[in-house]
């Protein structure tokens, strides 16, 4: 019988969708909100007795950890120590406990059926490694260097003839939690550099800048794909990132060419991922270049602009598993 | 010499509304409407958004024109503690967007 834990944090609307999905299906579940262990959420691991629990004060319930058939694994948050009694580093050695216990609890859930495994998650993160193996299956990838030598940047940049995109190498959010926080979007680049150390002091990512017809996200569930068009080009501030501006662009369902299909599939299945949210740029010449793979990445506004069912295939993934 | 990556950091901006809060018992995050029932936030429409809004913030319903409410693709100006992830899309905002390159990350937030 299947019964599905959802690991992520009380702000996820995302998750909501599938909650909502599984009472839909009367499907037995339960939300682990992780910020809340040991506020609302106690947990007990008796090695004695094989008895692994998670107690839910508010609901009054307990979980057997080894119950679960299925996990939808989200956006987990490590709860914070905010102890008065406690020094920094004290509290931070609290945090570092819990990570690990819920580390520990993700591993023993590994005889469940997970979307996605954490440590594929991890693995596929990487844009580096993904772009490697984007080439690898077949994908057409963007002309592309990550270098920190002045020389081999600079003459990239003038072999694009000056169509040229930076873009960070992992995430553009820029924050310590004190400052005002800034992001960095995919960006034209207008001037290169004259100093060297603008280069040397950090790896950059470049890539050869693609005019494009639109920009394309495929959400991948098992074998399943949903292909959405976003119509990036309507708007000046969304034609090179379409994250950067603050339009509501247009979403279109689009049929993929069979072989990008396949790609993408084998793709996930290389990745070790049943679900995974695929970005391309379709060209103007109807060509589909990958950009990247993000195995935890959003789908709801593309179900709620599109009408894709796409909460029912995970929920219905979740319920049958692999088989 | 700062790299030439930060020369693209742009500021985030935007307001936040937030009107819905976690209901424990529903597993859901729900929003309380202006006659008082308890509804799913993602059951409700731009429109009931629009309503509950402006009932509940000191904000004129033009500058609301722009407004992304169920605009699902992305990320929230609303930054939680140390929260260095994305998360959730829907912290009803105006006119910029800005987490959402962080849309896609990753498997841990602390």
């Amino acid at each position: 019988m299947t019964k599905v834990l959802i690991v992520t944090n009380q702000s996820d609307i995302t998750s909501d969708f599938i909650i909502r999905c599984l009472k839909e299906k009367k499907i037995d579940h339960y939300r682990f909100n992780t910020e809340n262990l040991t506020k609302s959420v106690s947990v007990t691991l008796d090695f004695n007795s094989d008895s692994f629990i998670l107690f839910d004060d508010i609901l009054k319930t307990k979980f057997d950890l080894l119950s679960f058939t299925a996990v939808y694994y989200r956006r987990p948050e490590i709860p914070l120590v905010q102890l008065e009694q406690l020094t920094r580093s004290e509290s931070k050695f609290v945090q570092n406990e819990l990570a690990y216990v819920l580390e520990g609890i993700y591993k023993l859930l590994s005889k469940a059926f997970w979307i996605n495994p954490v440590y594929a998650i991890r693995e596929a993160e990487n844009k580096i490694y993904q772009l490697r193996l984007a080439k690898e299956i077949g994908f057409h990838v963007p002309k592309s260097i990550i270098s920190n030598i002045y020389s081999d940047a600079k003459k990239f940049f003038n072999e694009q003839n000056s169509s040229c995109i930076i873009k960070p190498i992992k995430s553009g959010l820029v924050e310590d939690g004190e400052e005002k926080s800034t992001v960095i979007f995919t960006s034209k680049i207008v001037d290169f550099p004259t100093e060297k150390s603008r280069i040397s002091s950090c790896p950059t990512y470049f890539q050869h800048h693609i005019k494009k017809k639109g920009d394309v996200r495929v959400i991948a569930v098992g074998n399943k794909l949903f292909a959405t068009l976003i119509h990036s080009q309507e708007d000046e501030t969304t034609q090179t990132d379409w994250r950067a501006g603050s339009v509501k662009l247009k979403h279109t369902k689009l049929s993929l060419p069979t072989d990008v299909a396949s790609k993408c599939i084998n793709l996930l299945n290389v990745l070790g991922l049943s679900y995974g949210a695929l970005d391309f740029v379709l060209t103007e010449n109807d060509k589909f270049v990958f950009l990247e793979v993000n195995p935890n990445g959003q789908w709801a506004w593309i179900e709620q602009r599109t009408g894709y069912n796409i909460s029912r295939e995970l929920v219905t993934l979740l319920k049958n598993g692999n088989t | 010499m700062k790299p030439l990556i930060l020369d693209y950091s742009t500021v985030r901006t935007g307001d936040t509304y937030n009107i819905y809060e976690y209901d424990h018992r529903e597993g859901l995050n729900v929003v309380v409407t202006t006659d008082l029932t308890k509804r799913a936030l993602i059951d409700m429409s731009e429109s009931e958004l629009k309503e509950v809004i402006l009932s509940k913030n000191d904000v004129n319903a033009n500058d609301l024109s722009d407004v992304a409410l169920l605009e699902l693709e992305t990320k929230t100006e609303a930054a939680r503690e140390r929260d260095d992830e994305e998360f959730s899309f829907l912290e009803l905002q105006t006119k910029t967007f800005q987490r959402k390159e962080r849309d896609d990350e990753s498997s841990y937030r602390n």
